[in-house]
């Protein structure tokens, strides 16, 4: 174990002179942390930690690599990424730069087109109702709707038409037409139920919202076909909510924009009846600056983000047709104008600002990434941060269980010693770690349906790509331990030799740094050892390929490499580096001999 | 009219689940003053700050005398006896559970005469 570090070395008066050979054992890191000087770290915190989780004590296992992409959206740039399930099926939907919007089956990569380009601005919201449609809101369509196959928007009718009696004795679907109204072009068809002549309908589905339809239209919806009592429905035209963040809570929609929070009434997503409890409410607060940034509802409440400030709606209750609800403040004076960032997390709803990432514990706000101030003084906010959750296989099967549940939020981070690149800072119980998969520039997650677990997708511009999903992909890690002194900040330490203890599932090498605050000494490491086959005799087998030439065995398993170092200086440290799978760093050790107080050099 | 504290109890030093509790306990008690509020003949309680329980001792405190203070005027309105739910030390596994039943089994009493449950 690391011998606890204490206060600057001093050799007291009688004591008695230290062994000419120290070792340093750093194992059993707590946690990464970035807050701190590398120098003044404890030696049971690390660094950094890239690519390597925390999965158990004295394990930090490289990270799983990205699938092949699932698909590429030609021509397209992502801008933002949601997941969403349409009548049981799992999908990725991407909304991109030139303002359209494309359908990607998350498990096929089959795209389908919602709609084209200049249709969205760079910036919408959605969510799914019901797992049957999309709602999407968005500053320059406004309030619009997709089932899969139809897209329907303001001037055209709603697909909610209400069957109101299905009629009697249609022997075949009646032929479904619209009348009234200033628009045209509506079709839709009927869903029938019954058999031979005995028909009755049971749904109208629409095929085309049509055009030109304006609010206040009344439509008529007639039936055409022999029958013996006609078949009656009501349509109505989709709504004109304007909006930039939407939600579904309390089975009612809710869409925000500026100050206002809109709110749908009872029968349905595009009710807007007052009649039916629909309505609206402006938030006149003061510490509402400037609007409403973000609707979620996660965890059984309604929660409305502004950029300095959270509040949050909880059960609503409907008296004399109008619905009643309180809202709540929780912080005047933190919020988040990252939209993509807020995501629900074992009970606590997470979300990023230019400050870090934040956990709402119930009724309580608490910054939970103070060990990551190192690197949010360095994120460059251009790339909005958005997020995605993950289920991390720390087992090659796929699909094998035991994965560890994690947030993750993609930034770019301008990184001094690598430039400007993007990291996926990953939290799980308390602790942080870093996962660099590829210039990402959207991320999101879906649970998905195939394994019944919250897998990430992002993408890098054109593709849709399932990360952190295969263990067999090589990935490159990077783990920093402390600079430590030691407890004697004051003596200077001549480094002698240094290793690293891995757990590996096959023969790997690795890079080990040693490293001084005066410089550092690279080591190349092998972690494997021969495997030498023994016959009945107890003779060793040698075998030979077709060239004659000797086959050598190796292999993985725990491994303790270690090198000859060279490295002098107060504070010694190692930096562990490779581009490896399946392989768990376990501790890092550094033996030196004590050298001269003060040091040779400043 | 359904409860907004469905979680009532939480584990010793859970923090998720405490913040959970919190601030369901307080909408639970902003809904008997609504109540209270719409009565023919109206009640109207002020605003009693018991979002948060607070860190630190003195923090725990307050907001144990104050919830008391709530409860005790509850109590005459709903005309129910209680025990003091000030006298705890919730850092204490074992006092904190036998409050947590406490305290549950009043408001589960309260929810029943106030029509909130």
């Amino acid at each position: 174990m690391a011998r606890p570090p204490g206060s600057v070395g001093r050799p007291q008066p009688g004591a008695p002179p230290p062994p000419a050979e120290q070792l340093i054992a750093m194992d059993h890191w707590k946690k990464m942390n970035t807050k701190l000087a590398r120098q003044n770290l404890p030696e049971d915190e690390l660094a950094w930690a890239e690519n390597v989780q925390p999965i158990g004590a004295n394990q930090w296992q490289a990270t799983p690599g990205a699938l092949a992409a699932l698909t590429t959206l030609s021509g397209k740039t992502v801008s933002r990424l949601f997941p969403a399930n349409i009548a049981g099926v799992d999908y990725i939907i991407s909304f991109n730069t030139d303002g359209s919007a494309i359908q990607v089956n998350a498990n096929t990569g089959v795209q389908t087109v919602i709609a084209a380009a200049a249709t969205f601005s760079t910036a919408p919201d959605m969510t799914v109702f019901t797992s049957s449609r999309l709602l999407i809101a968005d500053a320059t369509s406004g309030y619009v709707t997709w089932d899969g196959t139809l897209f329907v928007k303001f001037g055209g009718l709603s697909p909610n038409i209400n069957v109101t009696n299905g009629g009697s004795g249609y022997s075949a679907p009646p032929t479904v037409g619209f009348t009234g109204g200033s628009g045209s072009g509506a079709t839709a068809t009927a869903v029938m139920g019954g058999s031979g002549s005995a028909q009755f309908v049971v749904a109208v589905t629409l095929t085309n919202p049509g055009t030109g339809y304006k609010a206040g239209d009344v439509i008529t919806v007639t039936f055409t076909g022999a029958n013996t009592t006609p078949a009656t429905a009501t349509a109505r035209i989709w709504p004109n909510i304007p909006g930039t963040t939407i939600a579904v809570f309390a089975g009612r929609v809710w869409i925000a924009n500026g100050r206002v929070l809109n709110f749908t009434g009872t029968a349905g997503f595009d009710d807007t009846a007052t009649a039916n409890a629909a309505g609206s409410t402006t938030i006149a607060d003061n510490d509402l600056p400037h609007q409403i940034t973000a609707l979620r509802a996660l965890n059984n409440y309604l929660y409305i983000f502004g950029d300095q400030s959270i509040r949050q709606i909880g059960s609503i209750t409907v008296s004399s047709s109008i619905t009643q609800f309180t809202t709540l403040t929780l912080a005047s004076d933190i919020g988040t104008s990252f939209m993509m960032s807020i995501q629900s997390y074992n009970r606590l709803v997470l979300f990023a600002n230019k400050n870090g990432v934040y956990g709402i514990f119930g009724a309580t706000v608490q910054k939970l990434s103070d060990d990551l101030d190192g690197i949010f003084k360095l994120i460059d906010f251009s790339l909005a941060p958005s997020s995605a959750l993950n289920d991390f296989h720390t087992n090659s099967l796929l699909n094998a269980g035991g994965s560890i549940h994690c947030y993750m939020l993609l930034v770019k981070y301008m990184d001094p010693l690598q430039g400007t690149r993007q990291l996926l800072l990953c939290y799980q119980t308390n602790q942080w770690f870093l996962v660099s998969q590829g210039a990402l520039i959207a991320i999101t997650s879906a649970a998905l349906l195939s394994t019944t677990q919250w897998e990430p997708f992002g993408s890098i511009g054109a593709d849709i790509t399932n990360l952190l999903q295969d263990a067999t992909v090589a990935v490159p890690i990077l783990l920093k331990t402390a600079l430590t002194s030691h407890g004697e900040l004051v003596r200077a330490k001549q480094a002698i030799k240094a290793g690293v203890a891995v757990t590996t599932d096959t023969a790997q090498n690795f890079n080990m740094l040693v490293e001084t605050e005066q410089g550092r000494n690279s080591y190349p490491l092998a972690a494997s050892s021969v495997i030498n086959w023994v016959n009945n005799s107890g003779s060793i087998v040698q075998f030979q390929n077709n060239s004659l030439g000797n086959v050598i065995w190796v292999g993985g398993g725990f491994r303790f490499p270690y090198s000859s170092v060279d490295g002098y200086g107060k504070v010694l440290g190692v930096s562990v580096s490779g581009t490896v799978s399946n392989l768990s760093v376990n501790a890092v050790a550094i033996e030196y001999k004590q050298a001269d107080l003060w040091g040779r050099v400043p | 009219m359904s409860t907004e504290f469905g979680a009532n109890v939480f584990e010793f030093g859970d923090s998720a689940g405490r913040g959970e509790w919190e601030i369901g306990h307080y909408r639970q008690h902003l809904r008997y003053q609504v109540v209270l509020a719409s009565l023919a003949n109206p009640i109207v309680i002020p605003d009693f700050p018991i979002m948060r329980i607070g860190e630190n001792k003195n923090e725990v405190r307050v907001w144990l005398d104050t919830h008391e203070n709530l409860h005790t005027l509850l109590r005459g309105f709903a005309n129910v006896n209680g025990i003091n739910l000030s006298q705890v030390d919730l850092s204490d596994p074992n006092e904190f559970y036998q409050w947590m039943d406490s305290h549950n089994l009043e408001h589960a009493i309260l929810d029943a005469i106030f029509g909130v449950a």
